[in-house]
């Protein structure tokens, strides 16, 4: 196989690329990677946020109310449609199941509830999600096809 | 208080009480494991919520990690980290046995770690507690094995969810006199509504 391009996006941090390049993350616990792709052009963007709301006066791309205005931004300004923009969210999960009573209210589900809901408003298809549970994820992010690669300590690896 | 707004002084006051914390801790450890356990004097920990998971570098990313709540008069976590390895080898000392590199710890090996942090994370807040003259309860540890910047970011979100800065004391002790030194890294993660009644009893409020 060929060596591919490899961009990191860090926690907080947004990317958007295309050239059949691979954009990865690691170490999503109760964060979430939100994916953006147009197939039509192959450039995609990824968002690893932290929390789903803003307060006001946050660091925008932690959070995904404010992030995914920056990644929509920066994907058109690479030539996408957001009319072709599918998307895919993975992480999500709760690193210490033992201490959270209130499963629907973590971190974790309320960033994946949110990310839904503003996906929705957009009218942005979510394709694939692999969210929730107890394990952190890695990911890699193929701009080539589209494909998301996760991998995680307890359940190895998986393609959506 | 605001994370931000803390003194030099103040700085110094919190790692004075991790200080003593931690030298309990050791001795504590160092009985259990009838090895020499040292500590090396804690580091105080102010970052961006985002830089979290680069607070530990390591080059394998792996650990086992048991978080400890604690309740009373000031509130907050107890994380302790080890590497994968590290973890293992531990294991290997506390039931007297042999589990190789590529085999998993399993649940009896994931106990005694539990036994461990529990040991570590008590003595360490009974020390501080009797320090400060404040009551610190801890809870039983809760304990996983995964990606190390997963559960580091998620164990300071999960419980306070509004910083924007987050804040550790972070202790580092060594089990020594072994084939090969272990480490196991200890972060005090006080919430921030706790910091004022913290500073109060020191008399730094």
């Amino acid at each position: 196989m060929k060596r591919r391009f490899k961009i990191l996006v860090k926690t907080g941090q947004f990317k958007v690329t295309g050239d059949s390049k691979v954009l990865i993350t690691h170490g999503l616990g109760s964060c979430v990677a939100l994916t953006l792709y147009d197939e039509k052009v192959k450039i995609g963007g990824m968002l690893h946020y932290i929390l789903p709301e803003n307060p006001g006066d946050g660091k925008k791309a932690n959070y995904v109310d404010t992030g995914i205005e920056l990644l929509i931004q920066e994907m058109i300004r690479f030539g996408t449609k957001k009319e072709r923009m599918v998307a895919k969210l993975i992480g999500g999960a709760i690193m210490f199941e033992e201490f959270i009573k209130d499963k629907e209210n973590s971190i974790g589900m309320r960033n994946i509830k949110k990310g839904r809901k503003i996906l929705g408003d957009l009218g942005i298809p979510i394709l694939s999600e692999d969210v929730g549970g107890g394990y952190g994820r890695s990911v890699e992010f193929d701009l080539s096809n589209g494909k998301v690669c996760i991998n995680s300590y307890k359940l190895g690896i998986k393609i959506i | 208080m605001k994370i931000q707004d803390l003194k030099e002084l103040q700085l110094d006051g919190i790692k004075e009480a991790a200080n003593i914390g931690g030298g309990h801790a050791a001795t504590a450890l160092s009985q259990m494991l009838d090895k020499e356990v040292d500590v090396k004097v804690p580091e105080v920990e102010i970052f961006p919520i985002e830089k979290t998971p680069e607070l530990l570098k390591m080059e394998n990313n792996i650990v086992v990690a048991a978080l400890t709540r604690f309740f009373g008069d000031a509130t907050g976590r107890n994380l302790m980290i080890m590497k994968d390895l590290d973890a293992k080898d531990l294991v290997n000392i506390l039931l007297d046995r042999e589990i190789r590199e590529d085999t998993e710890i399993d649940e009896m090996g994931f106990s005694s770690l539990k036994e461990v942090a529990n040991i570590l994370c008590s003595s360490y807040l009974s020390a501080i507690s009797e320090f400060l003259g404040l009551l610190l309860l801890p809870s039983v540890p809760a304990i996983v094995r995964d990606d190390s910047r997963a559960i580091i970011l998620s164990t300071y979100l999960e419980f306070s969810r509004k910083e924007k800065l987050a804040f550790c004391v972070k202790s580092i002790f060594h089990f020594k006199n072994l084939e090969r030194e272990l480490q196991a890294y200890l972060l005090l993660i006080p919430d921030t509504e706790s910091l004022d009644n913290i500073l109060k009893a020191m008399g730094l409020l």
